[in-house]
């Protein structure tokens, strides 16, 4: 009877346990699924040397992105940890220190936390 | 003969135990783990399932956006939907500035999105690039290009007639075309002709040279069964006008 109800507890832990990692896993996987999101706008500000990108999440979940820019096939600096949640449009700032020309070429790299991707490219006018 | 009869009982009741606690992890353990799995499972293919229909939707979603002058100081701005599925406008951008809005556009409708203020000062150039963004996530811009204000008047990069003919496809053998020609009493002509595809094709004429005024055009589609051979026999007209800068910068004409 010891014996049995032991094995009955431990079974009951290890198949809740199970059941709760799969789940988990499971969700984990919609939510990587669920993300939706992509650049909506970009514009140059002369005045300022500032690149700024709107960043529109247009999915059913919350995001946190990473905006990595390359400028000419060069990376500039990222900015990292841009929570926008479901629905948002989001503004991201990329300040130059020296100003970019027209026709220069700017490929935005957006990286989400749940391994989503999204590019834009833009040409300074 | 005792002894051997309470051995015998002693091993009913093992197995019955056993038999028991076996039977209790399986419905208290073992099930419900895999009906949470399962459940799980459901989930994700109904989400998977939801989320093709929503990818779907998006590369289905075509609308056409125009913007056109108001007033002194605004711009209208209207949506017309070329698809089946409804459209939820959420954005307007006019340059820079992003505007919030929540407009259905039916399907093939035309809806007006609403009047947007503009900063324009006399005598001072400006312009101003409209784009809508859809609730699935499109962007679209305006269909005639950039919208300009002179200092006086305004103007914009394209005014024209579309003409979309939609056909399955018939003639001689699959060989045959269509014929568009539009034109007006202000000696402007054009014909263009879409030759031996004889399939659903769409025209546009650019009418931007014509001035204001004058936009009124008479639209001639035509259509030819067989190759080099055949006549042309006139299948619609119709005369349209563009009303820019009051009204939309583009016309459409369909036909069958």
């Amino acid at each position: 009877m010891t014996i049995g109800g032991i094995i009955w507890s431990y079974s009951l832990g290890a198949a809740t346990v199970t059941a709760e990692i799969y789940v988990n896993d499971t969700m984990d996987m919609l939510f990587e699924m669920q993300e939706r999101f992509d650049v909506e706008h970009v514009h140059y500000n002369t005045n300022n040397d500032t690149l700024i990108v709107w960043v529109y999440n247009y999915g059913e979940v919350d995001i946190m992105i990473d905006v990595y820019p390359t400028i000419n096939s060069e990376l500039f600096e990222t900015v990292t940890n841009n929570k926008i949640e479901a629905g948002e449009t989001k503004k991201i700032l990329f300040v130059f220190t020296s100003p970019l020309v027209s026709q220069d070429q700017v490929i935005l790299k957006l990286y989400s936390r749940r391994q989503n991707i999204a590019y834009y490219t833009y040409y300074i006018q | 003969m005792r002894i051997t009869r309470i051995t015998y009982n002693r091993k009913g009741v093992s197995t019955i135990l056993g038999t028991l606690i076996f039977i209790g992890i399986l419905f208290s353990a073992v099930i419900p783990m895999m009906l949470t799995m399962k459940q799980a499972d459901i989930i994700m293919e109904q989400e998977k399932l939801e989320l093709q229909r929503a990818d779907d939707e998006k590369s289905r979603e075509i609308i056409d956006i125009y913007a056109y002058p108001e007033g002194e100081d605004q711009l209208a701005i209207s949506a017309e939907s070329r698809c089946e599925v409804p459209i939820t406008i959420t954005h307007i951008w006019i340059n820079n500035t992003i505007t919030p809005v929540s407009v259905v556009v039916d399907p093939m409708e035309e809806t007006s999105i609403g009047l947007f203020d503009v900063p324009i000062t006399e005598l001072t150039e400006s312009t101003f690039r409209v784009k809508a963004t859809s609730l699935r996530g499109n962007v679209y811009e305006n269909l005639a290009g950039d919208v300009h204000y002179d200092g006086e008047d305004w103007d914009t990069e394209v005014l024209g007639v579309y003409v979309v003919i939609d056909s399955e496809g018939s003639g001689f053998l699959g060989f045959g075309s269509y014929r568009c020609t539009v034109e007006n009493d202000y000696a402007y002509s054009l014909t263009k002709d879409d030759s031996f595809t004889f399939g659903s094709c769409t025209f546009f004429f650019d009418t931007t040279i014509v001035p204001e005024g004058e936009r009124e055009f008479h639209v001639t589609v035509e259509k030819k069964s067989g190759w080099f051979w055949g006549s042309w026999n006139v299948i619609y007209e119709e005369d349209v006008e563009i009303t820019w800068p009051s009204g939309s910068p583009v016309v459409w004409v369909f036909t069958t």
